[in-house]
């Protein structure tokens, strides 16, 4: 048996065992990790130039795992793709509290940044909401959040007129979803749109998309 | 003084100097020797006195039913004697179908049989409707248990029933029944696993014969004594009062639905519309995906609500379902105990054979 072949045993053990844990018991925590694929927009600035139009498909994987109330989560995500103008690399660990419906959340990670292979330190804070429509399975969520440098000193980033300004912001995140989980299996469906814009020296980009998913989520309904 | 009570009392004092000069027979009655005199006279074909001699013992009244049985055999016999000449047929027939009436079933005594009486006697049970119950001596019921015990037969198919009527007052209790028959057994039980049937107490047994086949019912009353301890039973838990269980389900949440929905939906198209990039990248077409995508979220949170059921509420859940079953152990409990209480009631009952 190959070792994909164990995974995906494995996998359905999961899910088999979760759905039949359904309707007899809440799960002890909850627990999502999907895969999503976005269908992208880059618009990509230097110097306040716009050099690059590009679009292309990100394929990520989200992990959250946190207290059946969503009192405290832990949670990470990847994002990758290739643009004509090079490829994008994405990947965060975050920490949020606050209850189900509304959280505050932090990350830390890296994230590349066209032409430059180098990878940026970043750090993450923000809202997330999450709200589940009764017991029809589905869930709706909205997050915003501010791009801060990752050592925590400001970063110099272009300024109105050109010039280089210090500054501790660099950029913003805005993410809507809708989660439908279906009633015999922990499945979930994912549908949803991604805005984010992030600035780094004279380097600026914009990314905006389409999100489809889906994956295992105990505690989706 | 009438007649019947000079009679009487003419016999009683006959029957107890009969009853000195015989010491064998102490035990007998006074009506027991006029119908053992009747029957003597028969036997020497002195028919006239043996006849009138049953007629004195039948306006005497107040027969015991064995008593009556015999004098009716002694008259039907009297009046059918196998010496054709000697024979009065509808005199006979009167007598048999009384007979047949208090013995539906059995053969005439020896020495007063005949084949010709036999036939009659036949004929009488087919024409007439006759009834009669047989009850045990003693019995004794257990628990809940159920026991055949009045064995009752018929000339015709009848219903019967049981009833029982307490000395102390009150109404008859139906005890048993029995479909359309011509023999059968009416059972008795001291217990119906709620309530005691029948309490320790002075009783009179009721079996109705009720005739299938014409307007005629024959009643049957024995008096019987029970004799035993009844048992004293726990109170059952009171049932659960509906308006105690909480709510398994959370309402609907069509609200719910309809807010979350406009708001991400529109927070999705604010998105792409109003979260611009500054300066060049700000100029850039916006994503008019965000449109589709915000009405795709507003119309799937709507239907969502709109669908649901209302979230299960686990904590109720556990709690009503802790409440069931913290009532159904009480109620086992009481149960198990009531049943061994029950299952221990003993009640002996004595039962009168005579039939008053």
């Amino acid at each position: 048996m190959t070792r994909t072949s164990r995974l995906i045993l494995c996998a359905c053990t999961v899910i088999v065992d979760a759905s039949t844990l359904r309707g007899q018991t809440n799960y002890p925590v909850d627990f999502r990790v999907g895969v999503h694929t976005a269908s992208t927009k880059r618009n990509a600035s230097l110097a306040d130039t716009i050099v690059g139009r590009s679009s292309a498909s990100l394929i990520g994987v989200d992990v959250m795992l946190s207290s059946p109330g969503g009192e405290i989560g832990i949670g990470a995500r990847m994002m990758n793709g290739s643009y004509p103008q090079g490829d994008l690399s994405f990947k965060e660990a975050l920490l949020f509290i606050g209850a189900n419906g509304f959280h505050v959340e932090a990350g830390y990670g890296q994230r590349s940044l066209f032409g430059t292979d180098s990878l940026i330190s970043f750090a993450r804070g923000g809202i997330r909401s999450l709200v589940q429509i009764g017991g029809s399975g589905v869930s709706l969520s909205f997050n915003g959040s501010g791009y801060f440098p990752g050592d925590f000193h400001p970063a110099k980033t272009s300024g109105s007129s050109g010039s280089y300004t210090s500054s501790a912001f660099l950029g913003w995140e805005g993410e809507t979803n809708i989660f439908y989980t279906l009633t015999k299996v922990p499945i979930f469906a994912q549908l949803g749109y991604r805005t984010e814009y992030f600035k780094y020296g004279k380097r600026e980009e914009s990314l905006n998309g389409l999100v489809l998913g889906t994956g295992l989520w105990l505690g989706g309904r | 003084m009438g007649y019947r009570t000079a009679l009487l009392l003419f016999v009683t004092i006959a029957g107890t100097a009969t009853a000195q000069d015989r010491p064998a027979v102490q035990q007998a009655s006074p009506i027991t020797d006029m119908i053992q005199r009747s029957k003597d006279a028969l036997n020497n074909l002195q028919y006239e006195q043996a006849r009138n001699s049953v007629r004195e013992v039948l306006a005497l009244g107040r027969l015991k039913r064995s008593q009556e049985i015999a004098v009716l055999q002694v008259a039907s016999a009297a009046f059918f004697p196998e010496e054709p000449s000697a024979r009065i047929p509808d005199s006979a027939t009167i007598y048999l179908k009384r007979l047949v009436r208090l013995m539906p079933t059995g053969p005439l005594p020896v020495d007063l049989s005949s084949v010709g009486l036999d036939s009659q006697l036949v004929l009488a049970r087919i024409s007439t409707f006759g009834a009669t119950a047989r009850p045990p001596l003693e019995i004794t019921l257990k628990g809940t248990e159920t026991r055949a015990a009045i064995e009752v037969v018929s000339t015709r198919p009848a219903r019967w029933q049981l009833y029982l009527s307490s000395r102390a007052g009150g109404a008859a209790i139906l005890l048993d029944t029995l479909a359309p028959a011509t023999t059968g057994k009416l059972s008795l039980r001291a217990h119906d696993g709620l309530s005691v049937v029948i309490q320790p107490g002075s009783y009179e047994f009721r079996v109705l014969s009720i005739s299938t086949s014409q307007p005629d019912t024959i009643m049957l009353r024995f008096d019987g004594t029970a004799t035993g301890s009844a048992p004293t039973l726990v109170d059952l838990p009171r049932a659960l009062d509906p308006s105690s269980f909480l709510p398994e389900r959370a309402t609907r949440a069509i609200f719910a639905g309809i807010v979350g929905g406009v708001s991400i939906g529109g927070l999705t198209w604010g998105l792409a519309n109003y979260a611009r990039p500054p300066k060049a990248l700000g100029d850039e077409a916006k994503d008019g995906r965000a449109t589709v995508v915000g009405l795709a979220i507003a119309a799937g949170a709507i239907a969502g609500g709109i669908l649901d059921h209302g979230k299960r509420l686990p904590d109720n859940i556990r709690e009503n379902e802790r409440m069931r079953t913290g009532y159904l152990k009480q109620l086992g409990d009481a149960t198990e105990t009531n049943r061994s209480r029950i299952g221990e009631y003993k009640l002996a009952i004595a039962i009168d054979p005579e039939i008053k």
